[in-house]
């Protein structure tokens, strides 16, 4: 009777707890995939006044997610449209003068829960107290996992955070402080009539608001070539420079010289500014290469010459 | 004989290379012609012209609205105007970043027994027009317990650091840091060639966000449009004979935005 125990409901709790201790420590590490619209919220407002901007945030991942909001402010970092968020200092906390809060939460960083594949619209509500300077503030919007505090063997955690910038500026009037100049303007002065053309154009903000420059590069040629490269209009921030991104061009008949002409408005009722340059387009690679072949040519014909000769 | 002699020669120079001149004209390229001057992902737009998607409401009124339309009504009357997304890209595309895996187990370590392990981080930008992704860490591998560390690697020439790649190939060489192998990785990290595994010798440390002084650092950056960009971030860790025993753990933060 005793045998008998031993060997059906003992063994099938010793195979379970064997089971529950072998599962795979590896289940623990899951992909964690989130995306958020919009990537950029640019606000112009009076000081006092209040928006509110709706996000749309999901977890693309099968496992459910915990995220929570949090805002810094950033900097420009580079001249490509990067950013460095400033955390602030453990002594102050503070983020002003703007004010967030998301509805529905308390707090801005309380943590809410995303369930698998689940899209959450959150309403982020920005106040800009009335006395508040009148400039540009910068910031980013994160959202972040979280990670478990959990005992284990020697493994390293990590935290997805991901963002989105968002531009104010205040002002009473809606006129704003634009300053600005073109810095670099170039291309190469020879270029391969084989290769496209690429610009290289620099902008800096000088003034206490951001701009949206916006213009054209104009490309002629000495055989009546034109061609027009309109600028996207990125934003230049307070105080800073930014390399825009300029389409590459590709003339029709790439060969002679060329004159190019950057004109460039910081915004629509703001100043503009121009630059000239001009540039070479000539076959010099392939001319190389035919220069090569036909000295083979003309040494072969010597060597087979030599030998004709000598026979 | 002499005439024939004279004539042979005429063709075999200088008309060649002015035959060859000719058809080199007429091979510029052509195809330059159906070239459009924007591309896939961006198109200048004007101003005004809807694109968006978003949600905007007032202190005083929720409206409708879409992203690069300006503001409603007069700024005076409604006090703010705004704009969500960007101008210049019109598809609404959300920013998506995938880290692949949470939780690195490196099990037990060995003295001079180096063990590495892979992240898989991608980044489509959508409607965004560029990104980058930064990282750091809470602190080095720390035991809770007794407070004992695993130092960041300082690498086998004792050059490595947060902002600097070093060399990591002696065994003997100790602490934990981090190779990449990837899209838009920063010099002298290789750039992903699915043909080809990486050949991972150069190595930094995790920014150790304890210290202050630190900032966190770019892994992955690029001022374009991109879909689907992947990196793979390689945690190679290893122990001296001096280590403490015990259970070390740290967190690493990485963190996607998009250009401004």
């Amino acid at each position: 009777m005793k045998k008998k125990t031993i060997t059906t409901g003992n063994i099938t709790i010793i195979i379970f707890i064997i089971f529950i201790f072998l599962l795979p420590t590896s289940a623990l590490a899951q992909t964690t995939s989130l995306s958020l619209w919009p990537p950029l919220l640019e606000i112009l407002i009076k000081p006092g006044k209040v928006v509110t901007q709706v996000y749309r945030l999901t977890n693309n991942s099968g496992d459910s997610v915990q995220i929570i909001p949090q805002i810094y402010p950033f900097i420009p970092l580079g001249d490509s449209g990067q950013i460095e968020i400033i955390y602030p200092k453990p002594e102050s906390s503070t983020i002003e003068p703007i004010f967030f809060s998301i509805q529905g939460s308390d707090q801005l960083t309380d943590s809410m829960t995303l369930k698998p594949r689940e899209t959450r619209e959150l309403v982020l509500k920005i106040g800009v107290p009335r006395l508040s300077t009148e400039k540009d503030y910068y910031y980013t919007l994160l959202f972040s996992t979280s990670t478990k505090d959990e005992t284990g063997s020697n493994r390293t955690s990590s935290i997805s955070q991901i963002g989105s910038n968002i531009i104010i500026t205040t002002s009473e009037t809606g006129l704003l402080d634009i300053s600005g100049k073109i810095t670099q303007f170039f291309t190469p002065k020879i270029i391969d009539s084989f290769s496209p053309v690429n610009f290289l154009v620099k902008i800096q903000n000088s003034g206490i608001n951001h701009f949206k420059p916006f213009g054209k590069i104009e490309v002629t040629g000495i055989l009546n070539q034109k061609y027009g490269i309109p600028l996207f209009e990125q934003n230049i921030l307070s105080n800073s420079v930014r390399q825009l991104t300029i389409n590459s061009l590709y003339p029709k008949l790439s060969i002679g010289p060329f004159k190019s002409k950057l004109t460039v408005s910081l915004n629509q009722n703001g100043p503009s500014y121009s630059s000239e340059i001009s540039f070479w387009m000539l076959p010099y690679k392939a001319g190389i290469l035919i220069i090569v072949i036909v000295l083979i040519i003309i040494i072969l014909k010597r060597i087979l010459k030599r030998r004709t000769r000598g026979a | 004989m002499k005439f024939t002699s004279m004539k042979k020669k005429t063709i075999t120079t200088g008309n060649i290379i002015i035959i060859i001149f000719i058809n080199f004209i007429f091979l510029l390229p052509t195809s330059a012609l159906a070239q459009k001057m924007t591309s896939p992902n961006y198109e200048l737009i004007k101003p005004n012209l809807n694109f968006g998607g978003a949600y905007v409401s007032g202190s005083d009124k929720k409206l409708g609205f879409t992203g690069g339309q300006l503001g409603p009504g007069p700024y005076e009357s409604s006090g703010f105007q705004l704009w969500a997304g960007f101008w210049y890209i019109k598809k609404i595309i959300p920013f998506t970043f995938t880290v692949s895996n949470n939780v690195i187990e490196f099990g037990s370590l060995t003295t001079n027994t180096p063990k590495i392990e892979k992240t898989t981080i991608t980044v489509s930008t959508g409607s965004a027009g560029g990104y980058q992704v930064t990282a750091q860490e809470n602190h080095s591998m720390m035991s809770y317990g007794s407070g004992a560390k695993i130092k960041d690697v300082t690498g086998d020439n004792n050059d490595i650091s947060e902002t600097t790649a070093g060399d990591w190939l002696l065994d003997t060489t100790d602490g934990l840091g981090y190779s990449l192998s990837g899209d838009d990785v920063p010099t002298p990290f290789p750039t992903r060639n699915p043909a080809v595994t990486p050949v991972l010798t150069k190595y930094k440390q995790f920014s150790d966000l304890s210290n202050l002084t630190k900032s966190p650092q770019v892994i992955m950056s690029s001022s374009s449009v991109g879909e689907n960009r992947t990196l793979d971030v390689f945690y190679k860790i290893n122990i001296s004979a001096f280590q403490e025993a015990g259970r070390y753990q740290n967190v690493i933060t990485y963190i996607a935005t998009p250009t401004y």
